[in-house]
This record gives C-alpha cells, sequence and structure tokens, in this order.
C-alpha cells in the first residue's frame, strides 16, 4: 500500500537560505569589527590607569606600542616593544649612556624607500598605573628626539572597567 | 545507450549545505567571542616639551605664549598635590575647574584655545595614575594642547 505524503509545504525540508544569509552577513561583521590577529606587542599583564575622558584609536597600521616597565636595564629602564614586519618582541634601553630607544624610534618612522619621516607616525605608551614619572621621561624624551609629534597613553576606559580616576 | 545522471543527493535538487552551515556558525561563534572580549582600552594623547629640544621647529616670527605650567608631586602613593600659578589642589575635580577657569581667563583675553599651552611637570616618584588624572583634568577643562616635561637627568 503507497503510504501518503507528510504535508510539509510541498518541500522535503525547511528552507535555510534566509539563515545562511543572516548567519553570512553577521560572521562579515564580526569579521570586520574582531581585532583577532591583530599584534601590536601590548603587555596586557599591565594594569592601566583608569580614565573617564579619551579617545580611541581605530587604526594600528602606522603605530609602535611600547610596554615601560621600572626595571634598570644599563641604566635605563626597559622596554619592550615589537619589531615590524618581522614581529619578534625586542627588549630595548630608554635613557641611560646607551639609549637604543632613539635609534629604534628613528627607524621605524622613517620610510624605508623614500627615506622620508613618516608623518602619521604614532606611539602608543603603556605602562602600570603605579609606575613613578622618572620611568616614563626617558621615553618621552627619546620621542622627542626621533621627532615623534604623536605621543598616546594608553588607559583602560573606567566607564566599562567600574573604576574612576 | 542509456547516460547515467550525475548522482546529486539521488533526487535532491539541491547541494547539501549542513556542513557548510556548521562550519559557518562556528567560525562566526569564534568571531563573536573575539569581538566581545576585546579591552576597553582607551588613549589619551599628549605631546612632548622636551627641554632644550622640541618635537616640531617653530616657525620665524613664531612668539610662544606662556604656558600653563602644572606641577604634580606625591607626598605618598595615594594622593597628588597639583600646583599651577597661586593655586594648589590635590583633587582632580577642583584642578578641573581651576583649568577651565584660566582658560576662560586667557579666552577673555583674546587668546585662541588651541593656541594655549599645558605643560604638565611631574616629579619623578609621581606614579602614572596621577600624571593620567592630571591630563584627564585638562581634557575636562577643553584644553588640548597638553605636553609632558621631559628633561634629560
Amino acid at each position: 500500500m503507497r503510504l501518503p505524503k507528510k504535508h510539509l509545504g510541498g518541500l522535503g525540508a525547511p528552507n535555510i537560505t534566509p539563515l545562511c544569509d543572516i548567519m553570512l552577513s553577521l560572521l562579515i561583521f564580526f569579521m570586520l569589527v574582531s581585532r583577532a590577529g591583530i599584534e601590536t606587542g601590548a603587555d596586557e599583564e599591565l594594569v592601566l590607569p583608569d580614565v573617564l575622558q579619551g579617545v580611541k584609536i581605530e587604526d594600528f597600521g602606522n603605530t609602535v606600542t611600547l610596554n615601560v616597565y621600572d626595571l634598570e636595564v644599563n641604566g635605563g629602564n626597559l622596554v619592550t616593544t615589537l619589531r615590524p614586519l618581522t614581529s619578534e618582541v625586542v627588549e630595548l634601553t630608554a635613557g641611560g649612556p646607551s639609549d637604543e630607544l632613539i635609534d629604534f624610534l628613528q627607524l621605524v618612522s622613517t620610510d624605508a624607500n623614500t627615506g622620508q619621516r613618516n608623518p602619521n607616525f604614532k606611539v602608543i605608551i603603556r605602562t602600570d598605573q603605579s609606575l613613578p614619572y622618572r620611568f616614563v621621561e626617558p621615553v618621552l624624551l627619546a620621542a622627542s628626539t626621533a621627532q615623534v609629534e604623536s605621543v598616546n597613553f594608553a588607559v583602560n576606559d573606567a566607564s566599562q572597567t567600574g573604576g574612576g580616576s | 545507450m542509456k547516460r547515467r545522471s550525475p548522482n546529486i543527493g539521488q533526487g535532491d535538487s539541491a547541494p547539501n549545505l549542513t556542513p557548510v552551515v556548521n562550519i559557518a556558525m562556528v567560525v562566526l561563534v569564534v568571531f563573536m567571542l573575539s569581538a566581545s572580549f576585546a579591552s576597553p582600552e582607551l588613549f589619551l594623547r599628549s605631546t612632548v616639551s622636551a627641554e632644550g629640544q622640541g618635537a616640531v621647529a617653530p616657525e620665524e616670527d613664531f612668539v610662544p605664549n606662556e604656558p600653563l605650567e602644572i606641577r604634580v608631586s606625591a607626598p605618598d602613593a595615594d594622593r597628588f598635590i597639583a600646583r599651577i600659578g597661586g593655586n594648589v589642589t590635590s583633587d582632580a575635580d577642583e584642578l578641573a575647574a581651576i583649568l577651565t577657569t584660566l582658560r576662560q581667563q586667557e579666552e577673555a583675553a583674546g587668546t585662541e584655545v588651541d593656541d594655549i599651552q599645558v605643560i604638565i611637570r611631574p616629579d619623578g616618584n609621581v606614579p602614572q595614575k596621577f600624571t593620567i588624572a592630571v591630563q584627564e583634568a585638562t581634557i575636562k577643562a577643553e584644553l588640548s594642547k597638553v605636553a609632558f616635561a621631559a628633561s634629560a637627568q
């Protein structure tokens, strides 16, 4: 005996095309807003100062992130960053007789092909909130000597973290 | 001769999308999680006022305005003292109010707000959270030209 087919609107399976459309749109959206794969060399262990005012940097293409520590090395203090192109972590000294940070900033702020300074070059300084200013000062001085015009301090958005200044 | 028809899902007219949907769902969840865990990080912009050298060479006829210099000290780890002109305060909101008054005085004297240079000069032992709090007070007072004093020791 032939069994009657169940009535499913004439289709054997639900139409998942709208689901796929929405899901792929969401996928593209989250791929664009996600920061996965963008390595800046930022030390996430540092407890940044909390503020309520501040700006967001969307373009990290012309930036160098410097993590500043209170460790004294060769008469200066320790700064870590990522070497552009190779993305390896490098340790530099800021201040002291061999101020390696000045040479590094001069190198990375200059276009290798034209030899011209990059006018959009920015430095992001990340420090622990308890770091004394005397460790930040050599970094600022190195940025000034290397003619870096834009210096930015990384801070926590206190409105999201629940802290306050 | 009977030609064999291509075997497309044995009677189904459309390809099976289930594996594609599964993989896309997993990738979507991964990107959603990585987006939501992005750190709530902001940035405070400034320039450097290094003694004996400048980041930008001034123009020939350029006559700089007298900067508003904020001296910051930290007598202990929990508080700071900011001195600007004859004003002394250890409260960031009060500092912002003082800076707002000074800005208004400068504007009344005909100075453009973009020409008002603020220099923050912290002592060596001032923790960074207080330096940043002082800089935040300048932002609250709508002073945009802020620099940190740095000198070779």
